[in-house]
């Protein structure tokens, strides 16, 4: 180690503005020098010299001289065994003093880290099991405007998926199947501001999005049989709302952290993170379990406001039986709701449960809405 | 560049004042009014990494935005979320750790990353990591309440939530002010002792009720 050898650093002096400043650090014979951005340099003298151990990190070095005011500091490497080397004698007691209690510190901590490893541990295996719960609670907890802005987030999604229909008989149409569904849930799940878009795209598909803002997709409404058919997709996708899917299949997705900060109600922290390229399917994509239970859900809805809950799996079985040939973009409705006839079977079996109301009787017609939309 | 704080101490915000040329970096969200010949430009707050471990780690926003003239004088005013002072704190090199929240505004030489700011900065109650700046420049700062700054000459004890910047000069310790029990039934009794050498700069008021209200929402 020559003369040349310096470490970056600080120092405390009255004399400086603001009483602080970066410095570099050398070791001259007799004593320590820092010297500043601005040019003036400081010397501490080996002799008195008193060593501390502090900081942020309990490893900043800090060399106080014989008079009060004037300190050196570093965190660099080597900093200390440097004052050790270059002081020589001088500051053998207090290197030594300094020393012995790293060591102790040492010992210490290899104890507090073992623990620290024992804790971890079993909060790795506690966590998953806790989260879900959490989770799903604390979504729960959350004020359902979370879920509003959630969903305008998502918004452009709907246009993304084509072209507005404005005619009024599809239009219609769609929002009063989603009223006279909507009228039968209970009370707190009603203040959601559901609200159904026709659009033009040949898929048979419909989505929903948090909050309450729907789509229903043109070539669904073309394919489909009946009201009831339409109604039960949409039961089907209200339940996505009123269960605030959307919302927790993103707090399982985001990860635990950004979880717990949406958790907090930092939904534009979200909203950056989402801008940034996460994929919008992370609000509209469920999760099986998600679906499950939006076709429970949605079928008792269905039979309550009057409509035949049959349509829900008729639906399914009227998907599975088109051609794929015949319309290659058909079962995507298929593909994010997997395992077709499993899902006809659960749905079957939950038929018996739905109780019907009284029948269902809409002002708009069906088939004028089916009329009144292009696509095949 | 002409900055100044003004209505101090309950309602303080800044005032900025810049020529073609001059840059000032402002907190997102914080910009309350701009004249038209001000332009604004999002940048990732002090790099794209340290934008997102800031995020998830420190609380802050994502980004920053650079202020700037386009042609004569634009003039700013910067805002802070809670009602409280501004103190403008020069850096000579040194660096400073800043609690969540806390950062306002500051001069391009400024840097900023994140740091690993001790085991017990956990009892300042906003996790262990903490917006570190450093460099050469002025760094504006906000907090709840009154700012007091305090050059540390012996050891001081802070009740937490109370602490919002502090250069990393300073050793912080967390202890328990009455007796356990005591203290784990009310958490008022939760402080950090700090030693310096070193400035720490103080919040006459605190956010724990705020955050304690918040935390509900975890489990
Ligand atoms: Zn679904």
């Amino acid at each position: 180690m020559g003369e040349a050898e310096q470490f970056d650093g600080g120092i405390f002096d009255a004399s400086l503005e603001g009483g602080r400043a970066a410095a570099v650090i050398r070791f001259r014979t007799g004593c320590v020098e820092a010297r500043v951005a601005s040019g003036p340099c400081y010397e501490l003298p080996y002799a008195g010299l008193r060593i501390e151990l502090g900081g942020h990190s309990g490893r900043v070095v800090f060399l106080r001289g014989a008079a009060e005011g004037r300190v050196i500091f570093s965190e660099a490497k080597g900093f200390l065994e440097a004052v050790r080397e270059r002081g020589g004698m001088t500051v053998e007691a207090a290197h030594e003093a300094v020393t012995s209690g790293i060591n102790r510190d040492r010992r210490r901590g290899r104890g507090l880290w073992l623990i620290a490893a024992v804790v971890l541990a079993g909060l790795v295996w506690l966590i998953p099991l806790g989260l879900r719960a959490g989770v799903d609670g604390a979504v729960a907890s959350m004020p359902k405007s979370v879920d509003a802005q959630l969903g305008e987030l998502a918004a452009m999604e709907i246009s993304r998926t084509g072209p507005t229909v404005d005619d009024p008989r599809a239009a219609a149409f769609a929002q009063e199947v989603v009223d006279k569904l909507v009228a039968v849930l209970p009370p707190e799940e009603r203040e959601y501001a559901f609200k159904i878009t026709v659009v033009e795209n040949a898929q048979v598909n419909a989505f929903a999005l948090p909050g309450g803002r729907m789509a229903l997709l043109t070539g669904l409404l073309k394919r489909a049989d009946n009201a009831d058919m339409v109604a039960a997709v949409i039961a089907h996708e209200i339940s996505h709302v009123t269960k605030r899917h959307g919302l927790r299949h993103m707090v399982r997705s985001l990860g635990v952290v950004a979880g717990l900060q949406l958790l907090l109600g930092d939904v534009s922290g979200v909203a950056a993170v989402l801008a940034q390229g996460a994929t919008l399917a992370v609000i509209t994509n469920y999760s099986r379990d998600h679906e499950s239970e939006a076709d429970a859900v949605g079928m008792q809805m269905l039979a309550k406001a009057g409509f035949d809950p049959a349509a829900m799996p008729a639906f399914f079985e009227k998907l599975k039986s088109l051609d794929a040939s015949e319309m290659p973009k058909g079962l995507e409705w298929i593909s994010t709701h997997p395992d077709h006839d499993s899902r006809i079977a659960a749905l079957r079996a939950l038929l018996p449960t739905a109780e019907r109301g009284k029948a269902a009787v809409l002002k708009n017609s069906f088939a004028e809405a089916k009329a009144a939309v292009k696509g095949d | 560049m002409e900055i100044e704080v003004c209505n101090r101490p309950s309602f303080a915000h800044l005032r900025a004042k810049l020529s073609p040329g001059e840059v000032i970096i402002a907190e997102s969200g914080s910009m309350a009014s701009m004249t038209s010949n001000t332009n604004l430009r999002a940048t990732w707050n002090g790099g794209f990494y340290t934008a997102i471990i800031r995020k998830l780690f420190g609380g802050e926003s994502l980004f920053v935005n650079e202020v700037s003239s386009t042609s004569g004088m634009a003039e700013i005013m910067l805002t802070q979320p809670t009602p409280g002072d501004m103190v403008a704190i020069k850096l000579n090199g040194t660096e400073m750790f800043l609690e969540s929240g806390s950062f306002v505004a500051c001069t391009p030489g400024v840097s900023m990353s994140v740091g690993f700011a001790g085991f017990a900065s956990i009892f300042g109650g906003e996790g262990f990591f903490r917006l570190k700046v450093g460099g050469n420049g002025t760094v504006w700062i906000g907090g709840y309440g009154a700012i007091v700054e305090r050059e540390l000459t012996s050891e001081l004890t802070i009740d937490s939530g109370h602490l919002i910047a502090y250069e990393t000069t300073v050793s912080l310790t967390g202890g328990l002010a009455g007796g356990l029990v005591s203290s784990f039934l009310s958490k008022e009794g939760v402080v950090m002792r700090a030693r310096g050498p070193g400035r720490v700069y103080l919040q006459t008021r605190s956010l724990d009720g705020l955050a304690t209200w918040t935390n509900r929402f975890l489990f």
